[in-house]
């Protein structure tokens, strides 16, 4: 392992190629433009884009009152003073930490996947790099969440780390609110009352202070981002489940609605955090799969994270239906983009289409879902029950199975 | 002798029960509501629907003020019309509805005609308009209703984005009755299964015609290869055909069954239904009796002067003021359960 | 839940799960048999299609009398006259008199002039002569378009089509019933410079007429006063189609005028329509020009494909006949007239079918099964492939040299089918012909199979797993097809079906490597385009890439993306000695 991290040459590859080359290839092909025309849809949010983002840099630079910017001030006043050419590079830069993050990020029961497995899962993840290609906020958002899963799992080892990681989860649900159940649940890796009342009061302070601090840059913040969009105030298609519920209730009917589909999201922060609170990084997994599925904003990077983390975290010969699984998500991912464009380009298709395979991938999210629940309760039980001996000839051989029937 | 004794004695009974009963005293305004309920080019043929009826009634007396014209009217000045201005009703261009007597009054026009201006209209809830745009019925009033357009079981499209269906009609009716707004209603209605619409009326003495039965369609009569579209339909046809030839002079006596014995499938191609209330016949009911103005004046015996004038007053001159005075002399029955139970399920629905 | 757990375990018991694995390249074959009798089988039958309809009533096609008759009559004609003179002179001094004519009628004209650097498309340059009609009544929001053509899809001149296009344009400036703007175009070719038109239209051009909502294109390229019968064809650029209604419109409108019509050049009046081979044939035809459209030198209505413009191309057949120019005529005047009717956009009626003749059609339910079934066939070679890799049944690694390898040459094999061009560039001389360009692409393909296995061999589980990955990016790309563009997808299912022959155990080499050949992308689209076309067409190659460069035609790009990287995989597979059995062993207690 040491060597894996100390060859030079191996870095200098992988930095080259993820970082220079492709971006560079795309560009000369101009694949971009096609790709921002196809893709678009499930990549960015009016919340999340480079375009918003642009548009707010714009907008702060003229002095503009931000009368309806869609970025949180924060983030948009950490590109301001860098010129546009240099922004992919931050995205480099913060992929390439979470990256290290994510590597060092050691389970310590039942691992799966070994550290070069894990390398080359992200590595080769094309969501994640697309996700980076996109420059989506969301790179941002998952460095912070493993960052704070990372410090929270190694709490023990500086007595700062319970204040990094509420730092970090406090910046990831200062990027997007629906990360507050994180926060929750981050709770549970701390075993003793009293890191976990510091861990509270840290991640309640500087949540306050950013909120505080962007209400002095912008006062416009929290109702153009935060109640934008738990509100779902942006009425774009994108392959979420609420946009086409919208388009045809009458008016009555709108905040009743508005305030199920948000219950939804929140209602299961707090079952995970009581029945999971042995596994809390698997918990957290799942929480963030659930509000994936749910939320008003979805998109795929979001996907990439959970997918990466299903397969480093979580113990993968349990489930049965992997098949299936793959299966269905790689179909509605090939398929949602086609559908979006028969219906918005060429006029040939129209909106059901489109809604449906945002259904079978909401259905395919959700095996994912039970496949987690399922090998971490099997785990559990497991843990609880055998005895040592056999704990140790499964740590044994680990072996990676992707595909089973 | 006995039994020739009895069957007079008999037949005067049954004279007397006949005239007390049908005592319906005559009627002394005609109003009229004309609806076309559809817009856009190719529904030409409704506009000239309610067009050529709207100029019948008027040429048979009833004035601009009495009748309501609620029509989309997008037809005649559109981009596609070759005769800008006009609108036809037959392909020998004979009448241009549109510029007819240089004048026809649209009461409400375009996007106006809703579902709930036309209800308005009827019961007459409006919170402000004009009395021009009104319907100022009375009790002594009989009202000629006709809606054009499409529709389909129990329901009438109104303007592409908007229904009323059959019970709703319904009850506008039974509010008219109740607040003494019409003496009889005389409902035409020309839709593909417009029998449907009247189904359910239950409101006292409404007659009501329509032109297809339950899963028929009404059929055009022809197209003019000119404009390119249908210019008439074959009910609204038929029945102008029927009223053209009949009331030149404005004393026919001809009754509904004529005009439902004239309407037949080979003409129309499709079933004519009626509905009348109670135990009536078409044939008690005259045609001229909801077309055009009174003609019959009744003298009455002159007394002396002043009982004279009370008796103008109370007998002829219906105003509101004496009908008040009557009821504060003779208040009414109480109103029977049925009619209460209507009322509450009117107010609530408001 | 526990009722559908119940069944799981109860199929997983009886073992039906392992039979159905065992069995997965029959399966596979099944599928793509019961594919292809339902294109060619079940849909042609009685009661699967349907008669023809128009959907929207504001059409109302024939409602209107159309006037282009005796009075246009002599017009037509001395236009005609003019420009067949016009033959002799170059294109800029026929569009100058025709734009003069034009002036007169009081459209206002301008010349759009086409630019094409790409290498494979030598340099064209083009003059498009185009007029707007302002309609004198209307908002002028939308607008119908006419064009034609100076020379057709066939390289004839189209001295008919323009002389009636021209006349009618007059004709319709006399008339004040126009709900929208109406355009006239006259281009050269009915090929890369009206599509350039088209694309400049929607984005920076001198004068536009608004949204463009229909469009016909009038070929008429004989110089006698009559003709047989009229050909409608509407399959436009990566199976985009037009409304239904536009089509069902025009044809309906030409049969009142008592035109013949038949549809994608098939003359099928002459043969009672009612015959199952008739329908068979047109299917055939059908889905060949909407896998082939590009490739074929275009008619006109493929111009418009992709910016929601109803496009169809009216083509008179046949010296002398029954029917005249001016009927000619007024078969656009007829259905201009109809669309005029119209407020929204076509949205009624159907986007995605098939013609079975000018009067029946089938919609997208009965034939898109066919495409799910052969998508299907490929996903279960792919699960077969994955059994055979033994990974599920033995306690390998998953990540150990054998499938880096795998990864690597999906990786290389990826690379090369997105940059083929460009690798083709690399090791051909630049100064071959077209002709022998695509005979050289076809031999390198055929030393691909031949000597590829003196390069690399693979061992065994990597052979396993690159078929996997081979069959399985085929079978995605196959599903992304499916509602795009049906003729290409199920045509590229069926031809590379050999691919998945050539795998199995127990073939000989031999058979193997002719599997493997026919199911190439260049020569077996070369083979089917040549007997389609009733010819050698060796410049295959640089036509499918110049139709990526100049009009956006993306036969390119899925084939090279999707089926190229597929086969190359197969074919690095087949290399070497098949020694790992196929049955995926029972160790595991499920």
């Amino acid at each position: 392992m040491a060597s894996f991290y100390t060859n030079g040459l191996f870095i200098f590859i992988y930095i080259t190629t993820r970082y220079f080359l492709f971006p560079h290839l795309l560009k000369m092909f101009n694949a971009e433009q096609m790709m921002l025309q196809y893709i678009d849809v499930l990549f960015n949010t009016p919340f999340i884009s480079y375009k918003t983002l642009k548009e707010c840099i714009l907008f702060t630079q003229f002095k503009n009152n931000g009368s309806n910017l869609n970025q949180m001030p924060l983030y948009v006043s950490l590109f301001v003073n860098i010129p546009e050419q240099l922004h992919f590079y931050m995205f480099a830069l913060i992929d390439m930490l979470t990256l290290l993050y994510f590597l060092k990020l050691d389970i310590p029961h039942c691992v799966s996947t070994s550290l070069k497995t894990k390398f080359w899962i992200y590595l080769f993840n094309p969501l994640i790099f697309l996700n980076l290609i996109m420059r989506t906020q969301f790179v941002f958002t998952q460095f912070f969440i493993i960052m704070a899963l990372y410090y929270c799992q190694n709490y023990k080892l500086n007595k700062y780390h319970v204040y990094k990681a509420s730092i970090s989860i406090a910046i990831a649900t200062y990027l997007d609110i629906y990360n507050i159940g994180l926060a929750l649940i981050c709770l549970n890796f701390f075993k003793k009352f009293n890191q976990r009342k510091q861990s509270t009061i840290c991640f309640i302070t500087a949540l306050t202070l950013l909120y505080f601090i962007s209400y002095r840059i912008n006062s416009n913040f929290i109702d153009n981002v935060i109640l934008s969009c738990v509100l779902f105030k942006e009425q774009y298609p994108n392959i979420g489940l609420w946009w086409y519920f919208f388009t045809e209730m009458f008016q009555e009917y709108r905040n009743f609605f508005k305030f199920v589909f948000n219950g939804y999201s929140y209602i299961f922060v707090i079952p995970v955090f009581l029945r999971f609170k042995h596994y809390p990084l698997q918990g957290s997994v799942i929480l963030f799969t659930w509000i994936t599925m749910f939320k008003p904003y979805p998109t795929v990077g979001e996907l990439g994270f959970i997918l990466t983390a299903f397969v480093s975290w979580f113990d993968m010969n349990i489930i049965e239906n992997k098949l299936i699984m793959g299966l269905l998500v790689m179909h509605s991912l090939v398929l949602l983009p086609v559908f979006y464009h028969l219906w918005i380009t060429v006029g040939s298709g129209n909106s059901n289409f489109f809604y449906a395979m945002t259904l079978v991938y909401v259905i395919g999210l959700a095996l994912v879902l039970l496949g987690m629940i399922k090998s971490l309760l099997y785990n559990e039980y497991i843990s609880i029950n055998c005895d040592d001996k056999n704990h140790e000839e499964d740590k044994s051989d680990k072996k990676l199975n992707l595909v089973c029937v | 002798m006995l039994f020739e004794n009895n069957t007079f004695i008999v037949l005067l009974a049954f004279v007397l029960y006949i005239t007390i009963s049908c005592g319906i005293e005559d009627n002394t305004n005609n109003w009229a509501v004309l609806v076309c309920t559809s817009r856009f080019w190719f529904n030409y043929r409704h506009m000239a629907n309610t067009l050529s009826i709207y100029h019948t009634v008027k040429r048979l007396g009833i004035p601009d003020n009495q009748i309501i014209l609620m029509l989309a009217d997008d037809v005649s000045c559109n981009a596609r019309n070759l005769y800008p201005g006009s609108i036809f009703n037959n392909k020998d261009h004979n009448i241009d509805l549109y510029n007819f007597d240089n004048n026809i009054e649209v009461d409400y026009k375009g996007y106006e005609v809703t579902v709930d201006n036309f209800i308005k209209v009827l019961t007459n809830k409006f919170e402000y308009q004009t009395n021009s745009k009104r319907l100022l019925t009375n009790k002594d009033s009989n009202v000629f209703v006709y809606m054009t357009g499409h529709g389909g079981e129990n329901f009438l499209k109104f303007q592409d984005f908007e229904e009323i269906v059959s019970e709703d009609l319904n009850m506008a009716f039974n509010e008219m009755w109740l607040k003494e707004r019409y003496k009889q209603i005389f409902f035409m209605i020309d839709t593909c299964q417009a029998n449907t619409m009247f189904a359910k009326f239950d409101a006292p003495n409404v007659v009501s015609i329509g032109s297809s039965a339950l899963d028929e369609s009404s059929y055009s009569h022809h197209t003019d290869m000119d404009i390119g579209v249908a210019v008439i339909d074959r009910f609204t046809y038929y029945v102008l055909e029927f009223l053209e030839e009949n009331t030149k002079d404005r004393n026919y006596n001809g009754t509904l069954q004529d005009l439902y014995d004239y309407l037949s499938f080979d003409k129309v191609h499709s079933h004519i239904g009626y509905k009348i209330d109670g135990d009536k016949k078409l044939q008690d009911i005259k045609i001229m009796d909801f077309f055009g103005q009174k003609q019959q004046i009744e003298p009455l015996p002159v007394i002396d002067n002043e009982s004279y004038f009370k008796d103008l007053l109370t007998k002829v001159n219906h105003t509101i003021i004496n009908d008040k005075i009557n009821e504060l002399k003779n208040p009414k029955k109480i109103i029977t359960n049925s009619k209460k139970k209507l009322i509450n399920a009117i107010n609530k629905s408001i | 839940m526990s009722l559908l757990l119940a069944l799981i375990n109860k199929a997983v018991e009886s073992g039906i799960i392992w039979k159905i694995l065992r069995i997965l390249p029959i399966l596979s074959k099944l599928l793509l048999v019961i594919s292809v009798a339902l294109i060619f089988g079940i849909v042609p039958m009685d009661g699967s299609f349907r008669n023809t309809y128009i959907s929207e009533n504001a059409l109302m096609p024939n409602q209107a009398y159309s006037q282009f008759r005796e009075t246009e009559w002599n017009i037509v004609r001395g236009f005609r006259n003019e420009i067949s003179s016009l033959n002799i002179w170059n294109l800029d001094v026929r569009n100058r008199i025709v734009r003069n004519w034009l002036d007169d009628f009081g459209l206002e004209t301008d010349l759009f002039q086409t630019d094409f650097n790409s290498p494979f498309s030598n340099g064209l340059k083009s003059e498009v002569l185009y007029g707007v009609l302002n309609g004198q009544r209307c908002d002028g929001t939308e607008a119908m378009l006419i064009a034609a053509p100076w020379y057709n899809s066939e390289n004839n001149y189209n001295v008919g089509g323009v002389s009636v296009a021209v006349a009618l344009t007059k004709f319709f400036t006399n008339w004040p019933v126009w709900s929208k703007n109406i355009i006239l175009v006259i281009p050269e070719t009915p090929g890369f410079d009206l599509r350039a038109w088209v694309e400049s239209y929607h984005k920076d051009l001198k004068i536009t007429g608004g949204s463009i909502e229909t469009a016909m294109i009038l070929d008429y390229a004989m110089d006698s006063d009559s003709f047989d019968h009229l050909d409608v064809e509407y399959i436009g650029l990566n199976g985009g189609l037009p409304n239904l209604d536009m089509v069902n419109t025009a044809i309906h409108v030409a049969e009142n005028e008592g035109v013949k019509v038949s549809i994608n050049g098939m003359q099928s009046f002459s043969k009672p329509s009612n015959e199952f081979k008739n329908r068979l044939e047109h299917i055939a035809v059908g889905l060949q020009k909407m896998a082939f459209a590009g490739l074929e030198p275009l008619k006109g209505h493929e111009a418009f494909s992709g910016w929601r413009i109803q496009a169809i191309t009216l083509k008179a057949v046949g010296h002398g006949g029954n029917s005249d120019i001016t009927t000619f005529g007024r078969i656009p005047e007829a259905v201009t007239r109809s669309v005029n009717n119209l407020l929204e956009k076509f949205h009624q009626s159907f986007f995605f079918y098939l013609l079975l003749s000018p009067k029946l059609f089938v919609s997208i339910a009965n034939y898109i099964p066919a495409a799910i079934i052969l998508s299907v066939a490929y996903a279960a070679m792919a699960i077969h492939s994955i059994l055979k890799t033994g990974l599920l049944t033995s306690n390998d690694k998953f990540i150990d040299i054998q499938s880096i390898e795998a990864f690597v040459m999906y990786a290389v094999s990826l690379t090369v089918s997105i940059l083929y061009r460009q690798f083709v560039a690399l090791i051909q001389n630049n100064h071959l012909s077209t002709q022998q360009q695509g005979k050289f692409i076809l031999i390198l393909q055929v030393f691909f199979v031949f000597t590829s296995y003196r390069v690399y061999v693979p061992k065994s589980k990597t052979k396993a797993l690159m078929q996997a990955m081979a069959f399985m990016h085929f079978s995605l790309a196959l599903t992304l097809l499916l509602a795009l563009n049906f003729g290409l997808c199920f045509g590229m299912g069926v031809l590379a079906y050999p691919m998945v022959l050539a795998v199995e155990k127990n073939t000989s080499k031999l058979k193997q490597r002719m599997f493997l050949l026919i199911s190439n992308p260049f020569v077996a689209i070369f083979l089917m385009y040549s007997f389609t076309q009733d010819k050698w067409s060796w410049d295959l190659f640089n036509i499918m890439i110049s139709t990526w460069d100049n009009i956006r035609c993306w036969t390119w790009p899925v084939v090279s993306c999707s089926w190229l990287v597929s086969w190359i995989l197969v074919v690095i597979s087949c290399n070497g000695e098949d020694n790992v059995t196929d049955e995926p062993k029972r160790t595991k207690e499920d």
